[in-house]
């Protein structure tokens, strides 16, 4: 279930967790698409915060099952143009994400498609690149730098907040029991700009992230949904 | 027909001992530089023979990590200064165009050369850095590999600046998406080298360690990637090397090797060439110290981080 507020140009979104995604359950990921699209369109929203209840962000979900990408609707709704991920990562709204506990495989895709990340002090962050094929290495580069996004890849590290925090994948890590009130209170300070001059960042920001091939790496997901695919049948079962 | 092997009687026959490769039983080979009396500079026999033993690991379903270092003092102080060929006619200069095409694709754009090489590896790639990590071994192996693990005291960076311009420093994609842009251009701009520990803060290093645990460390984590599933390896490596397609850092920028062509040095830094006909490019960093206004890449020896 999927709670939505607006006020104060402030859209609040929050669920259970996160973890559907991991799950790929589309109808979840699909509302939560719409749901974010609505947001942006919204002229009373300035910023989108994705936020759970106070659980795990997105907790590990061992076995979950592989998305094809021969998968009409893996395609429009995880990896496409219109999908949730691109959705957020182009959204004209500055988009927050609220970490609490574990933050794993989709959870952290939607963190690297958000313009903020304010994290627990117990938050920790493993790499999205092996269990979701159409999460962005490009942005994990850009954010956190060339090597420390491939080492997250190839060694499956988890990060915990502190960590996060140096490498940049998280702007601020604060007491879980502060975390709502900090990130209410960042939000609060994105909506001291002008709508206006927040739509036009947005814009100017999409044209900088295509130069950099973030829309390019989007646009290989299907690529390599099928390379996981194929890795997994020659190993013989899941990976 | 076979192509031709560039360098001299001597480099060629030296190479395949100036450049040994062994795998261990967890899947790991390790290319190692083995000219420890020129701290491992790469002649070019010894960079042919890199690109070669890339490609048989990259070919050995065994081997999951590709781990490069280097004996004695040095990881490696980049190529061999004034470098020797092999070219037929001894009249031309030293790098005739034939030469130089082929340096340029080395070092920069070529499919063929050492460098791309490592950025195209199928196998994760891990570089084992200590004392010096100059020139070449900086940008064209340390910045190829996925993972760089690193001496706390290791001598990092761009010291061939101060005497080939810092073009190729300050202009790669790679680097600057590395270390960011403003550490790329101080490592260009100034040839100062970074500590294990500042190329740590900075990005470019995964793990810092007492150069005598070095190995161990280095070899510890080699180790629990290869004990990763093969499948699960072989996607991540697959994926990242699409994404860094994408973002053109599998192709280091030209510019800096064309620009340091056509370098042409004012009277006084003539005096560090003529220095360093005499004592070597190493006396000649030293003696240059005392050129006013001149940046010294050896100073801050062990700067506190």
């Amino acid at each position: 279930m999927i709670d939505v507020k607006v006020a104060d140009w402030v859209g609040t979104v929050q669920v259970a967790d996160f973890a559907g995604l991991s799950r790929y359950d589309a109808a979840f990921a699909w509302e939560l698409r719409d749901t974010v699209v609505a947001l942006a369109d919204d002229s009373e929203v300035k910023v989108i915060v994705l936020r759970t209840d106070g659980g795990d962000f997105a907790p590990d979900v061992p076995g979950a099952p592989l998305p094809s990408d021969r998968s009409a609707t893996w395609r429009r709704v995880f990896a496409g143009a219109k999908g949730l991920y691109q959705s957020l990562a182009f959204c004209k709204k500055v988009v927050v994400t609220e970490v609490t506990g574990a933050c794993r495989g989709a959870g952290s895709a939607l963190v690297l498609c958000s313009d903020l990340t304010v994290a627990a002090e117990e938050s920790s962050f493993g790499s999205p690149f092996l269990a979701v094929p159409e999460s962005n290495f490009v942005l994990a580069a850009l954010t956190m730098r060339l090597n420390r996004a491939k080492a997250w890849a190839v060694t499956g590290d988890v990060l915990d907040a502190a960590r996060a925090e140096e490498v940049g994948l998280v702007n601020q890590v604060v007491p879980g029991a502060s975390l709502r009130a900090e990130t209410d209170a960042l939000a609060a300070r994105v909506t001291a700009m002008p709508l206006d001059g927040v739509t036009m960042s947005k814009m100017l920001l999409q044209a900088v992230l295509d130069a950099h091939g973030v829309g390019r790496d989007f646009d290989l997901a299907t690529h390599y949904a099928a390379r996981r695919r194929h890795a997994e049948n020659a190993g013989g079962g899941a990976l | 027909m076979k192509p031709k092997r560039w360098g001299t009687p001597e480099s060629l026959a030296a190479a395949d001992q100036q450049v040994l490769y062994d795998v261990d039983r967890a899947g790991v080979a390790y290319i190692t530089l083995n000219r420890p009396e020129k701290h491992n500079a790469l002649s070019v026999p010894m960079r042919e023979r890199v690109a070669e033993l890339v490609a048989a690991a990259d070919a050995d379903d065994d081997v999951r990590v590709l781990v490069f270092r280097g004996n004695g003092r040095s990881f490696c102080s980049g190529n061999e200064i004034n470098e020797e060929w092999g070219q037929r006619r001894p009249h031309e200069r030293r790098r005739t165009l034939d030469v130089g095409y082929r340096y340029g694709a080395d070092m920069a754009w070529g499919r063929l050369g050492f460098s791309q090489a490592i950025s195209r590896s199928d196998k994760v790639t891990i570089a084992q850095v200590h004392g010096y990590c100059a020139a070449a071994a900086y940008f064209m192996i340390a910045c190829k590999c996925d993972l760089v693990v690193a001496a706390a005291d290791a001598r990092i960076g761009a010291l061939e600046a101060r005497f080939l311009g810092p073009a190729g420093a300050v202009a790669s994609v790679h680097i600057n998406r590395i270390l960011g842009m403003k550490a790329a251009r101080r490592t260009g701009f100034t040839a100062k080298p970074m500590s294990g520990t500042e190329a740590y803060d900075l990005g470019l290093v995964y793990r810092c360690a007492p150069v005598e645990e070095l190995p161990s460390v280095t070899g510890e984590i080699a180790r629990d990637i290869a004990a990763r599933p093969a499948g699960a390896l072989d996607f991540l490596v697959a994926r990242l090397r699409a994404a860094e397609g994408l973002m053109d850092t599998s192709v280091p920028a030209i510019t800096g090797l064309l620009v340091s062509h056509f370098l042409q040095a004012a009277p006084d830094e003539m005096d560090f060439w003529r220095t360093a006909r005499r004592v070597g490019v190493g006396g000649a960093l030293d003696a240059d110290k005392a050129r006013k206004g001149a940046a010294d890449p050896r100073a801050d020896r062990n700067p506190a981080s």
